[in-house]
């Protein structure tokens, strides 16, 4: 049996915030956890939550990263400070941590090293790995090639790509006490059960097809021969100078693949642009010199149909049981960008009714969402992904 | 020239060439639409911004207006907007700038209290409106800032919320400098913010003033509480003083009518205790008189008892206190107690060779005992013990009775093995006229127990429990010397006896006469004047205090021109204010009526026995004072 706590606060206090979760979580559980999944917002001093963190529950696995805004049942908090962990304490699953740096300068490589050490602690029945990539470095596609190539075939790899307040300055991946940037964190979790994984996307291509003709470590240089930053940059009211992330939400776009030749499955977003070429930097990767693109358009109907049918995606692979807990893993660009204030109802609630109001439910939102499409770990823009536990069936 | 055909080729060519034009159009105008769509929604996007952070700052605004109570301190108040303005402006510091009269302090950005407020920025916070600029644009701030441990860059912006009055907060005071860790839903303050500044200002200056009420109204309710305490303490003490007053006024009526009756009564016990006592003395042994006289006796003595306990409770009686050994008044109480509480009640005498002597009235201290020993007794219908006791007062006894450890008392206790008081009389006990005896009592004698002791400025502490039997200790300051020690004297000497009542003074000087005593009588001063002047051989002269012409001591000082060193003993049955406690002379002493014979000849022989005294007479004042 396992039992799993929420716990939650909204101090400004780095130490207190983190100590007053803490108890909401342990009192739930009623023991010390055996594991803490832990999401903060950049309001708060990482190094004195992961401190904090391993001074209450020394024996504790603590995994977690930085947030744009932290997703509870019924919240979605977009704020300077707002901290929520999810407890395990089970007689039947096992979690282990990880934390690989150097992901920003080689993602592939850090792929395989993240393979290796999750086989190297020789679980019997590893149930799914969640990966917390730095969200403003790296190649999240080379790294999860590269991760899913070590790693048995069709192994759920689920999580969410580490954020910052939307200033796209720095995110950060913790696991024990060790805090870093460029940098993967990750929590295997193991043992009998069903790990149910579905993603749900929302955006619609628009106009033409475009073909990027430069590419230079995974910064976009040049669309049809022209300075990339000039194209993106003429779909901006006021001719700014800079990215924000006002724009950046609507400047994604859709890669066409053999398998998506419309190029609304697989989405990559602009997070940091490169003013002295006009280069724009997609941290999802999967771009190169060639590669199909067209400008992708958000669609609030389609992201609120897709995420209920990926709530009733989630209840299917369960067989319709409830679930031990939900993870949800939803892009920034859906939250208060897209809902302002009303983001809790809009894509949080929602699926939650589906699923249960009860479930034990914590998730964040990220810089990109990482699911498995067509039978591997792909890294998606403004999308959300779920990943349900189910126990083992009686 | 002529003409020739066009080429089909180039017609076809053109057509294409029109064709790609058209698509490029096309393209391009689609190209142009999806521009302009994304703008639009750009555009959209930013204004939904806006209108979501206003919207949130209204509902934040509402929010804490709702939160506002009473029950807040201002320190409270402030924190909450103080965190408010870090979400808002993602601030490095809010300073809350306090010079109440409980002094000066500031909280940082998290809403943890600090010392010490900068003088400078609390005169910033004196400004009517709020004011939002960069520390570039306020230069003297700038000083203000430097007095904290984190000096914020010049191009900091920098706000401040004027919030108080004369009394209480003067302002929040808050600066933001670039944060990268801060919101992009959060911008630095900026002169747009002033209205949500000002709103914010206002609800928090409410909220002070809801707190500054509410303390006020809490006081003024505790102080209303209190005032109510006192008046119905005041008027506790109204209605006993009221009570004290009906019953001295009623005290005041038993004692006008006590003593109204007194004398007169006196004088006529007096003739009948000394003439029955005389006429028992003639009859033979085995006389049938004797049960005739006997109660006359008997009544008489309980009717001088009865007129002895008005005055002494109305304290019409003179109080004579002397200095006595109580364990010498409990042995002669005891030799007629057993009259008194019948042989079904066992008495137990002890006492403490330790006492001391106590000044206390002889005659009262008699009565207590008595009142005592009565109640006792009808407390232990089926018998039992009375147990009389004297002995230093104990350390918690002192303690009952409000006395410091280290004063000498001595106790006098009467305990009983009877039925006790019950709870709902143990404090009435003491009240006059209260009884639990129905017409059998006359409710007066624990209350002449209580006189008699705090007359002596003694305590009297009771201790009772209902079938637990009943004890009452008579605490008395002991007198510092030992009793004088009474002897005899002998007789066959001169006396004269001056009464204006000829009953009393043929009985008095029957009595003395009987006992060998050389006996003259007069019936006024005048008469005794001649007596002296006759050359009479006068040892001592026995008077009677109060008469028409001369009063007693006027009488006196009259004979003792002509007899210096003459003794006297006055009788009286009533006060009189023409000899009052301690102005009795060394050659004088008082005897009070009515009498038996046996306590005149005591009297007499005491009064015999004294030295003459070779103090020079002093006429008293003249008093003609009229016989009630």
């Amino acid at each position: 049996m396992s039992q799993i706590a929420i716990g939650q606060s909204f101090l400004m206090d780095s130490e207190g915030a983190t100590r007053e979760a803490w108890r909401a979580a342990e009192a739930g559980l009623g023991r010390t956890p055996q594991a803490v999944l832990v999401f903060a917002t950049s309001g708060y001093d990482h190094d004195t939550v992961a401190r904090t963190l391993a001074e209450l529950g020394p024996s504790t696995v603590i995994v977690g990263c930085s947030a744009e805004g932290v997703i509870t049942q019924g919240r979605s908090d977009e704020i300077d400070h707002a901290l929520g962990l999810m407890a395990f304490a089970s007689d039947h699953l096992t979690f282990d941590g990880f934390l690989v740096e150097g992901y920003g300068a080689e993602p592939a490589q850090a792929g395989t090293e993240l393979a290796r050490q999750a086989l190297a602690v020789g679980r019997a029945h590893p149930l799914a790995l969640l990966v917390f990539p730095d969200g403003l470095s790296g190649n999240c596609t080379a790294f999860l090639d590269a991760l899913g190539e070590g790693l048995p075939k069709g192994f759920p790899i689920v999580g969410g790509a580490s954020a910052d307040a939307l200033r796209m300055d720095r995110t950060l991946q913790l696991c024990g006490t060790r805090v870093r940037s460029n940098a993967i964190s990750a929590l295997l979790i193991s043992g009998p059960g069903r790990a149910a994984v579905s993603v749900g996307h929302g955006c619609r291509p628009i106009g033409r097809t475009r073909t990027v003709t430069k590419v230079t470590d995974g910064w976009v240089a040049e669309l049809d021969g022209k300075p990339a930053w000039d194209w993106f940059r003429s779909y901006l009211e006021g001719d700014p100078q800079d990215l924000r992330a006002d724009g950046i939400m609507h400047l994604s776009v859709g890669l066409i693949e053999e398998d998506d030749p419309d190029g609304s499955s697989v989405v990559r977003t602009p997070l940091l642009l490169r003013k002295e070429d006009g280069a724009l930097f997609f941290p999802g990767g999967g771009i190169v010199e060639g590669s199909k693109i067209r400008l992708v358009r958000r669609d609030p109907e389609t992201m609120r149909a897709s995420a209920a049918h990926t709530a009733e995606e989630l209840l299917s692979q369960g067989g319709g049981r409830r679930p031990e807990l939900v993870l949800q893993f939803d892009c920034s660009g859906r939250g208060k960008l897209l809902f302002g204030s009303c983001a809790a109802q809009e894509i949080v609630e929602p699926v939650q009714k589906i699923v249960g109001g009860d479930v034990p439910w914590l998730g964040f939102h990220t810089y990109g969402e990482i699911a498995p499409l067509r039978g591997r770990a792909r890294y998606h823009n403004y999308t959300v992904a779920l990943l349900a536990l189910y126990p083992p069936e009686a | 020239m002529s003409e020739r055909a066009p080429d089909p080729d180039d017609q076809e060519i053109a057509r294409l060439r029109r064709e790609v034009a058209e698509l490029r159009a096309e393209n391009d105008d689609l190209d142009g639409q999806v521009s302009l769509l994304v703008k639009t929604e750009h555009r959209l996007t930013r204004a939904q911004f806006e209108a979501d952070r206003q919207l949130s700052r209204v509902r934040a605004l509402s929010s804490f207006a709702l939160a506002s109570s009473g029950d807040e301190s201002a320190l409270d108040i402030a924190g909450r907007a103080a965190r408010l303005l870090v979400e808002w402006f993602s601030v490095d510091r809010v300073v809350l700038v306090h010079v109440d009269e409980e002094g000066q302090g500031w909280t940082s950005g998290d809403g943890v209290p600090r010392a010490r407020a900068p003088s400078a920025l609390v005169e910033l916070c004196r400004g009517v409106d709020p004011v939002v600029a960069t520390l570039a644009e306020l230069p003297w701030a700038i000083a203000v800032v430097t007095a904290e441990d984190a000096r914020p860059a010049a191009e900091t912006a920098f706000a401040v919320l004027p919030l108080g009055d004369s009394r209480g907060v003067v302002g929040l005071a808050l600066w933001c400098r670039p944060n990268p860790r801060a919101s992009y839903f959060s911008e630095p303050p900026s002169p747009k913010h002033l209205p949500f500044l000002t709103l914010l200002g206002n609800h928090v200056r409410h909220g002070l003033a809801t707190t500054r009420l509410t303390r006020e109204l809490r006081e003024s309710t505790h102080e209303l509480a209190q005032n109510n305490e006192r008046l119905e303490v005041s008027l506790a003490t109204v209605k006993q003083a009221h009570e004290r007053l009906a019953q001295a006024a009623k005290l005041e009526a038993i004692g006008r009518l006590a003593g109204g009756i007194a004398h007169d009564f006196n004088n006529l016990l007096t003739v009948i205790l000394a003439n029955a006592s005389l006429v028992l003395e003639d009859l033979p042994g085995d006389s049938s008189l004797r049960d005739d006289v006997e109660p006359i006796l008997d009544a008489a003595q309980r009717a001088r008892n009865l007129t002895s306990q008005l005055l002494l409770y109305s304290r019409k009686q003179e109080s004579r206190p002397e200095e006595l050994r109580l364990d010498v008044v409990v042995e002669q109480f005891s030799r007629i107690a057993s009259r008194l509480i019948g042989e079904h009640i066992r008495l137990r005498i002890s006492h403490d060779p330790r006492v001391g002597t106590v000044r206390v009235d002889r005659t009262q201290i008699d009565q207590a005992l008595m009142n005592l020993a009565t109640n006792a007794r009808d407390a232990m219908p089926n018998g039992g013990t009375l147990s009389v006791e004297t002995r230093p007062a104990s350390t918690e006894e002192l303690r009952r009775a409000g006395r410091p450890s280290t004063e000498r008392f001595v106790v006098l206790s009467v305990a009983d093995t009877g039925v006790g008081i019950d709870p709902q009389a143990r404090d009435k006990i003491f009240e006059p006229f209260f009884t639990t005896k129905d017409a059998r009592g006359t409710g007066l004698g624990l209350a002449i127990v209580r006189t008699v002791v705090e007359e002596a400025r003694g305590h009297v502490l009771v201790s009772a429990e209902p079938q637990g039997g009943t004890r009452f200790s008579l605490l008395f300051p002991e007198a510092s010397q030992p009793p004088r020690v009474a002897h005899t004297q002998s007789t066959l000497a001169s006396i004269l006896v001056v009464e204006d009542e000829d009953s009393i003074r043929e009985t008095v000087s029957r009595i003395l006469g009987r006992r060998g005593y050389r006996v003259v009588e007069a019936r006024t001063g005048h008469e005794a004047l001649a007596v002296v002047r006759s050359g009479f051989p006068l040892d001592l002269l026995v008077t009677d205090v109060v008469m028409p012409e001369r009063t007693g001591p006027m009488v006196a000082a009259e004979l003792r021109e002509a007899r210096p060193g003459l003794r006297v003993l006055y009788m009286s049955g009533y006060t009189f204010d023409a000899l009052k406690e301690g102005e009795l002379r060394p050659d004088e002493r008082f005897l009070r009526k009515p009498f038996t014979p046996e306590q005149l000849l005591g009297e007499v022989s005491a009064a015999l026995a004294l030295r003459p005294s070779e103090q020079p007479s002093q006429a008293p004042p003249s008093q003609a004072a009229a016989k009630p």
